[in-house]
């Protein structure tokens, strides 16, 4: 990369300069008194392409403008001042450059200012960066991040090994971890942090691994799910067999109930006419026992109603008779048995005939007495017994009058009896029909109802035990899933196992690689620092070697075998620094170009030509810009003239116009 | 790129350091994938996936490298 032109518009001294950096030799010096804006002229590319300005006073000011956030004040204000009053004021940078490709491209930046209400100026919100850049034909592309593509191609950490002015110069080595610093030029001027970048992701990368490893170790863990997983296994099974058995009896008994359908007919119809046939069968029963209960009701009755009814049945004909005679007078009264002997003893007889003993009319006399007595003994008996027959015929009456709605009863019963024996009839008749034998079809029917209890206790239990397996399967595919996870954990866990032995085993070799190219790398830059210092420094009896040791220490070694890198003079610091910076040059990925301000000032004239003599051999094809006192470009113009160096441009302060110019 | 485009000749000089120090085919596979993902999209925050998903390609056996 070639910085072809800068031109700066308002920027601190300078109004509106356009400064060309010949492209014969790369060299380019740009001669100007202290105050004419050489400085200013670094701090513009380093505004330009980072936003800051790094050196001098502007640096200072850069700060302190940055802890006031009013902005940096790059505006040449002083004589703008008029300007500044009429409107916004533009201060632009834009530096011109040719890209490693050829083609090129146009950095701007740009930042306004204006006076604000205390009449100070300051600037207008932040600066604004641009890229043009050449594409295939004439024309120029808005790079899109212009940032990103400065980044690329002038990174802003390698600027201090690029742009650098004799303060920097002279402090290079003496500012503290040097070797750091060293180390660290080494690694990003050479691009070696590429592998740097390698070793630390691959190490987070197996840290990472590492970690996942260190959780993922649950021993234990998948042999206890397996133990569960088999157990579930185990139990389903049990209950698969259960239920296939169950569904099976379910089946054959429902195919035995279909055939005992079959045999019973119309079960439904038959079990109707049998209860009804037992339903009437056990209503007669019923009867029966009423009607036997009613007739034991009635013996009972009879049984103690019976002498008197009988009784009286016997002598009520008589009684009445009796009674009837006696009221007729057919019946004699009774005579006295004493006045029938007496009268027989008498021989008195009614007729008038002697009554004496063994005659016929004492015999018939006799006889009708007896007769008498007898008719007389029974009348009187049969009018004695007129009030026990009355009883007996009310009790007969009374009998009567208890037994007849037994009998009605009894009438009653009968009758239905007799119907419902009818009905039995009709029922027995009607179970023939339907070819019920009574007892097949109760042994049938018992063993329908049997399988109906049956059938009911299995289709409740098939379903119990259809919702436990069911249940068990849940469980046994949350195990599963779980086993599936730990069989993935363990596989990612070998994974990872694996991968971290292969992430270590690349770790190890971008280490190597890494160690081997940097050190490499530092020999080079070692061996061209030996070069370049002995070449600028003047005392070679004194100083024998300059060399960067193993752990980045940069060292001068003396005749004396002392070093000297801590005692070297101020003019000597500046050639370690060049020596330095040109040696990061022998190794850089990065073709940049150098920009020096005032890098001679502090070495004598004759060291100046050395120094002068050894940059130019060393330059390689980079670009050199130099910003020189005019001194201290007059002790070297004959050196840089020999080495073909023509573009020299001259450049001072104009006091009266209060910027800087170009003196042709 | 982080830091900057490597040049052809720099970018050819650290392949072949990388290539001389891998022990096997496989690392050396897989330190080329991450040496070009960090020339292509080396700023990209994504590489630790990006490193992670070389080291699987190149670290499993079935990804047919011979030792």
């Amino acid at each position: 990369m070639r910085f072809t032109s800068v031109r700066l518009q308002n920027y601190r001294q300078y109004r509106d300069v356009t400064l060309t950096f010949g492209a014969s030799s790369g060299v380019s010096v740009i001669v100007g008194k202290t105050g004419s804006g050489k400085t200013n002229l670094l701090n513009a590319l380093t505004w330009c392409l980072y936003d800051e300005e790094a050196f001098g006073a502007a640096e200072e000011a850069t700060r302190a403008s940055r802890k006031s956030n009013k902005g940096m004040p790059l505006a040449n204000i002083g004589p703008l001042g008029e300007q500044l009053q009429q409107g916004p004021l533009e201060c632009v940078v834009e530096l011109g450059l040719v890209d490693d490709d050829g083609r090129k491209a146009v950095i701007r930046r740009e930042a306004a200012y204006v006076v604000n209400a205390e009449g100070v100026p300051e600037r207008q919100g932040g600066s604004q960066l641009s890229v043009l850049r050449q594409n295939g034909a004439s024309g120029y592309d808005r790079v899109e991040d212009p940032d990103h593509w400065i980044s690329r191609r002038l990174p802003k950490h390698i600027r201090p090994y690029y742009m650098l002015n004799t303060e920097r110069l002279n402090q290079f080595f003496h500012q503290g971890a040097e070797s750091k610093r060293v180390r660290q030029a080494i690694l990003e001027i050479a691009k070696i942090n590429t592998l740097d970048r390698m070793k630390t992701r691959l190490r987070q990368v197996r840290d990472e691994l590492l970690s996942a490893v260190g959780r993922s170790d649950k021993g234990g863990l998948l042999e206890g799910l397996e133990n569960e997983r088999v157990e579930l296994d185990h139990r389903i099974e049990v209950l698969s067999s259960q239920i296939d058995s169950k569904t099976l009896n379910l089946e054959s008994l429902e195919r035995q109930m279909d055939a005992l359908n079959d045999r019973m007919g119309d079960v439904d119809k038959a079990s109707k006419a049998i209860a009804d046939y037992n339903g009437v069968r056990e209503r007669l029963q019923r009867l029966d026992e009423e009607l036997e209960e009613l007739d034991e009701r009635m013996y009972s009755r009879l049984v103690t109603s019976a002498p008197a009814v009988l009784c009286y049945g016997a002598v009520s004909d008589l009684v009445l008779k009796v009674d009837e005679a006696w009221k007729a007078g057919r019946i004699p009264a009774p005579i006295h048995p004493d006045f029938v002997q007496e009268l027989l003893n008498s021989h008195l007889c009614v007729c008038g005939r002697g009554l004496e003993a063994d005659t016929i009319a004492r015999e018939q006399v006799e006889d009708l007495l007896e007769r008498h007595r007898e008719a007389s003994q029974l009348g009187a008996f049969l009018q004695a017994q007129r009030g026990p027959a009355a009883v007996l015929r009310r009790r007969a009456v009374d009998l009567e009058t208890d037994l007849e709605p037994i009998r009605l009863d009894i009438r009653d019963k009968e009758t239905q009896r007799d119907g419902l024996r009818k009905r039995l009839e009709v029922l027995e008749q009607e179970l023939n029909a339907l070819g019920v034998e009574d007892d097949l079809f109760q042994v049938l029917k018992a063993q329908w109802d049997a399988a109906v209890r049956q059938r009911d206790a299995l289709t409740a239990e098939i379903p119990r035990l259809e919702s436990k397996r069911e249940s068990l399967q849940e469980d046994l595919g949350k195990v599963r899933k779980n086993i599936e996870r730990e069989m993935k954990r363990r596989s990612d866990q070998q994974e990872h196992y694996k991968l971290l032995e292969f992430a270590e085993q690349c770790l190890a070799a971008v280490d190597h690689a890494h160690s081997e190219l940097i050190t490499e790398t530092r020999l080079e830059v070692s061996s061209a620092l030996n070069d370049s210092f002995l070449r600028m420094i003047w005392k070679d009896q004194t100083y024998v070697a300059a060399s960067i040791d193993q752990d980045y220490g940069v060292g001068v070694e003396m005749a004396k075998g002392y070093d000297a890198a801590a005692d070297l003079s101020g003019g000597e610091d500046v050639c370690l620094a060049l020596s330095f910076s040109q040696a990061l040059g022998r190794v850089s990925d990065f073709d940049v170009p150098l920009v020096f301000d005032s890098p001679l000032v502090k070495v004598d004239d004759e060291v100046k030509v050395l120094v002068a003599q050894t940059m130019l051999k060393n330059l390689n094809g980079r670009q050199l810009i130099l910003l020189m006192k005019p001194d201290e470009f007059g002790a070297v113009e004959s050196t840089f003239v020999e080495s073909g160096v023509s573009s020299v441009v001259r450049i001072e302060f104009d006091e009266a116009a209060q910027s800087t110019t170009v003196v042709i | 790129m982080e830091g900057g485009v490597l040049s052809a000749d720099r970018q050819s000089a650290i392949q072949t350091k990388l290539e001389q120090v891998a022990d096997t085919e496989k690392v050396r596979v897989a330190l080329m994938d991450m040496f070009f993902f960090e020339q292509d999209e080396g700023e990209t925050h994504q590489y630790k996936r990006a490193y992670r998903s070389i080291l699987e390609k190149h670290a499993s056996p079935s990804s047919g490298e011979v030792d």
